[in-house]
């Protein structure tokens, strides 16, 4: 914990200024992916999510450039209006199942993501919002000043979101709240006969996915300074779908690991140019076959291998 | 009064009738038995009861109050509680975790105590677990609560489905199929934690086609045939019923 932790401040000062950028993404990939997995411990695929997301992104963008709000407002309330559209969106949800959930999900994203497309007032278009201000400079007396528009700044700001997020997000995962999600994953039907009202956490756990996916869509916003609704498609959630499956879901660390991974392979395949999306195709379904519990069943795997080969060298 | 109360009860799946204008009553403190050939509504029963099926027609009393039409968490928020025919476990979660999870309904969490850590919060939680260490060790499976509920035993899933039962605080506990495909040491064993669940002052009411089970277990037996009940009372009686030996046997046998 305190060793990570240590690790993430370290990283920046290693780093070329575009490096700091990805690091900057993976940590706000690392939310996401953490808020999936959380509504998906209750059983929802949800295929919004990312239109939630952006939802966060636009929220923001539209506050700070029309109406003039700093970003220390915006970010904590496009975290609750998100939850709201959770809110929204999860009434319907908590009545799906299986295959109608999948197709609900996609289908309420999209009416949403669509008229950001077709509403140029105030969502820009397809063209979406450009010029998306960088959070405003911290002037501490006695000290430099800390401009938020840099790499360096922006890197530790995020990972402060990033930590809080993750602790809040642990602390559900690992108490009865989180095993009360994952009992109506794991049995609906017996869950539900020993009392417990499924349908009133699977909405608890979407909107408080919705609720952190809000915030990445903030973060993000503001780090590349534009957004359009294809950020929000379907395409980019299947990717993050791809680094759950390779993480694996069943732990908390799983989506963290599957996103590390995958981030610093698409960075380290980078100098491949064209074989690159290959190469990380194959790798994507190596993971697949050999390891189909993900990189977080690699231990459990590797151990019985590792206690053989003890056995062996202490047998001579 | 009866604790539960089916008055006319029908449910038809289209043009099939599963359950038949069907009364049953069953008293505070007995253990129940519900038997008929296979394909005579005995699940369908317990679906009506619990709130997994909707009711055609009819009405269902429990402790005095109408449940027809509620919705399933709340009837077993009542008290009204069900364990299933099928292997139903939480399996990828410990023993401990299994009926800690099923405590929920008088351990109330809430999300601001679950991450700030509140003292009511730890102390729900660790309530939680009490208990449901309790009810394992009630039903003789303390030793294993830090297992997997997947890597248990036939027999050991099933005391498992009951103790999950248990920690919703049941007035009344159906059972459906308690024995089935055990072999006699591990039935021997469930009878007599039937028995004991009885004497904590839960009502039972089984459905099972282990017919020396039911007779040796419970002291009134209601028989259902195509969905219609055809005859009550208590295992003598039931053996010696006319009608009871032909729903089994058919009745081309018995006019032969």
């Amino acid at each position: 914990m305190v060793v990570s932790i240590a690790v993430l401040c370290a990283v920046p000062f290693f780093l070329r200024e575009y490096y700091i950028g990805v690091a900057t993404e993976l940590l706000i990939f690392i939310i996401l992916a953490l808020s999936f997995r959380l509504v998906l411990t209750t059983g929802g695929w949800n295929l919004a999510h990312y239109v939630v997301m952006g939802c966060g992104a636009y929220f923001s963008a539209i506050m700070m450039k029309d109406f003039g709000w700093p970003f220390w407002a915006s970010l904590p309330v496009a975290g609750l209006v998100t939850a709201l559209v959770g809110l929204a969106l999860s009434y319907p949800l908590a009545r799906m199942r299986e295959f109608a959930y999948l197709i609900g999900s996609y289908a309420m994203g999209e009416a949403i993501r669509l008229s950001w497309n077709k509403l140029d007032h105030p969502f820009g278009g397809p063209g979406g919002i450009t010029d998306i201000p960088r959070p405003s400079s911290w002037s501490i007396p006695a000290l430099p000043t800390i401009d938020f528009s840099q790499a360096f700044p922006y890197y530790f700001l995020v990972m402060g979101v990033m930590l809080v997020s993750l602790f809040i997000m642990y602390r559900i995962d690992r108490g009865l709240l989180g095993d009360t999600f994952k009992s109506i994953y794991s049995q609906d039907f017996l869950a539900e006969s020993a009392g417990i009202d499924i349908a009133a956490y699977k909405r608890l756990a979407v909107v408080i996915g919705s609720f952190f996916a809000g915030i990445c869509g903030v973060l993000l916003g503001h780090y590349h300074g534009t957004i359009d609704p294809a950020v929000f498609a379907l395409g980019p959630l299947i990717i993050l779908l791809a680094w759950l499956a390779v993480g694996g879901i069943k732990t908390f660390t799983g989506p963290i690991i599957g996103t590390v991974f995958f981030v610093i392979l698409a960075e380290a395949l980078r100098p491949l140019g064209a074989w690159r999306p290959l190469v990380y195709g194959s790798v994507l379904i190596g993971v697949l076959l050999f390891m189909p519990l993900g990189l977080e069943g690699l231990p459990a795997r590797v151990s019985p291998w590792v206690k053989r080969l003890r056995r062996r060298i202490r047998g001579r | 009064m009866a604790l539960l109360e089916l008055r006319e009860v029908t449910k038809r799946f289209g043009g099939l009738v599963a359950v038949d204008n069907v009364d049953l009553d069953i008293e505070e403190g007995e253990i129940r038995g519900i038997i008929g050939p296979n394909g005579a509504g005995k699940t369908t029963i317990f679906n009506l009861i619990t709130g997994n099926y909707p009711v055609t027609e009819g009405r269902i009393k429990y402790n005095g109050k109408d449940i027809t039409g509620l919705s399933p968490h709340k009837i077993a928020s009542r008290g009204l509680v069900r364990t299933f025919q099928q292997m139903a476990l939480f399996n990828e979660f410990t023993l401990l975790q299994n009926v800690a999870v099923a405590c929920h309904l008088h351990a109330k969490v809430t999300l601001f105590g679950t991450v700030a850590h509140t003292p009511a919060a730890q102390q729900t939680e660790r309530q939680a677990k009490k208990k449901a260490l309790e009810i394992l060790e009630f039903m003789g499976l303390a030793d294993l609560k830090d297992e997997l509920a997947i890597n248990l035993p036939h027999g050991h899933q099933r005391a498992l489905g009951i103790a999950i039962g248990l920690a919703a605080e049941p007035k009344l506990l159906l059972l459906d199929e308690p024995v089935t495909g055990m072999n006699p040491t591990e039935k021997q064993h469930m009878i007599g934690l039937i028995r004991q669940v009885r004497d904590r002052g839960i009502t039972i009411t089984l459905v099972e086609h282990d017919m020396r089970t039911v007779m040796g277990l419970c002291e009134k037996i209601s028989v259902l045939d195509f969905g219609k009940k055809i005859a009550e009372g208590p295992p003598e009686e039931i053996l010696r019923n006319q009608q009871v030996i032909e729903a089994y046997l058919g009745a081309g046998e018995t006019a032969a």
